[in-house]
């Protein structure tokens, strides 16, 4: 493989500047951030109607993850929230699991209504991304 | 005005959000006091606190599913009663009922005492929608000139032609549709938008759904909801404020949603 010349890379990092201001740049990266969030609490939500309990506690794990290790300073408020969400989610399966209860719908429906609050922030921040 | 609301969603609608508060009467349609067999609970106090804090004027406030009474729902009947008196000013009261057991009397008591509405849920108290007992209620609901708010959300499937049956044989009943039918919404859209005496509330609906609805449903249909303690009040009326924003509609409307629209129906 060819490797690329330091000129050209340094070049074209200055082109993206011009092409993508910085301030656009940080506003795609948080709304890609939000993006995988979503994507990790829309698969918790498929799992627990399959009820793949250990899928789900795996999943909330890395959204509380994900959450808690963010560039995004300022999105801590939303972020606290949604990492909030991600324990009472995994505290809900590692109880059904170590219990094995028999599946209770009122909780399951209870809990897929947090993984819908989740969801919504990120849609909500995804919606206000020309916040500084 | 909320503190979250100071961003605008873009460039364009910058200002949109001092319109709509400035003179707002929020009401939250969908809101429980009590205790749920699943353990959520939520007090008369707290959910004041929690309606300063997000700036909501008032609320429609009945019973959880509650484990100590899932029959008449005497006992929790009791904690909307003293609710509604001790913040008068601030909770609409429903009563919650189960059609599967005798109902009659405490039907007529909560009529006596000035309730405005019946609270009811087809999944926790095990009835279809448009069954035989459950219509007898709406009978006595359109009689009384009771509000009926049903839960069509979680746990329920393919709910459009029962809502369409309720409406046919009862036209005068006026009727929330909780959480907007979401499992069945194109169907409820379709079907049931169009009938008098609807409003759909926006509790924990996915923001699509919400999109959905407001694209397709007369905002005069559509009033929102929290579903507390279940979801958040402010994150729910965040969603519907945003969505309406980006769907262009005015701030006369958005107030509308955000409670004129059920307003006329408890003046």
């Amino acid at each position: 493989m060819v490797p690329i010349n330091k000129d050209i890379s340094i070049n074209l990092n200055k082109l993206m500047d011009f092409i993508l201001p910085k301030q656009e740049k940080y506003v795609n990266a948080k709304i890609i951030f939000y993006i995988r969030l979503y994507t990790g609490v829309m698969r918790a939500e498929d799992n627990l109607n399959a009820k793949n309990y250990g899928r789900v506690t795996n999943l909330c794990k890395v959204v509380r993850n994900i959450a808690k290790n963010s560039a995004f300073k300022e999105e801590e408020t939303y972020l606290k929230r949604i990492r909030d969400i991600a324990s009472e989610v995994i505290n809900w399966t590692k109880k059904i699991e170590k219990k094995r209860k028999k599946h209770d719908l009122s909780d399951a429906y209870a809990v897929l209504t947090k993984l819908q609050l989740a969801q919504n922030l990120c849609i909500l921040r995804i919606l206000k991304r020309s916040e500084k | 005005m909320p503190s979250w609301s100071k961003y605008s969603v873009t460039s364009e609608n910058i200002g949109i959000y001092e319109e709509i508060f400035e003179n707002v009467q929020i009401i939250d349609c969908h809101t429980h006091i009590g205790l749920d067999k699943d353990g959520h609970r939520m007090t008369a106090d707290k959910l004041v606190k929690m309606m300063d804090r997000d700036k909501i004027d008032k609320a429609i406030v009945f019973p959880l599913n509650d484990p100590r009474n899932d029959k008449d729902f005497n006992v929790p009947n009791d904690e909307i009663l003293l609710a509604a008196k001790v913040y008068s000013d601030r909770f609409i009261p429903f009563f919650r009922l189960n059609p599967n057991y005798k109902w009659s009397d405490e039907f007529a008591l909560r009529v006596s005492q000035g309730f405005k509405g019946v609270k009811l849920h087809p999944r926790s108290q095990d009835f279809k929608l448009a069954s035989p007992k459950a219509m007898k209620l709406y009978k006595e609901c359109q009689k009384h000139n009771l509000v009926i708010l049903v839960h069509a959300g979680f746990g329920l499937e393919e709910i459009a032609d029962d809502l369409v049956k309720i409406f046919k044989t009862y036209p005068k009943l006026r009727m929330i549709v909780g959480h907007a039918g979401f499992p069945d919404l194109d169907n409820v859209i379709k079907k049931v938008a169009k009938l008098d005496n609807v409003i759909f509330d926006t509790s924990t609906c996915k923001i699509f759904d919400i999109f959905e609805l407001m694209k397709r449903v007369d905002y005069q249909k559509i009033s929102y909801g929290s579903d507390i303690p279940y979801y958040a009040m402010d994150v729910a009326l965040e969603g519907v404020i945003d969505t309406a924003i980006t769907l262009g509609k005015s701030a006369n409307q958005i107030r509308k949603i955000l409670g004129g629209n059920i307003a006329k129906w408890f003046p």
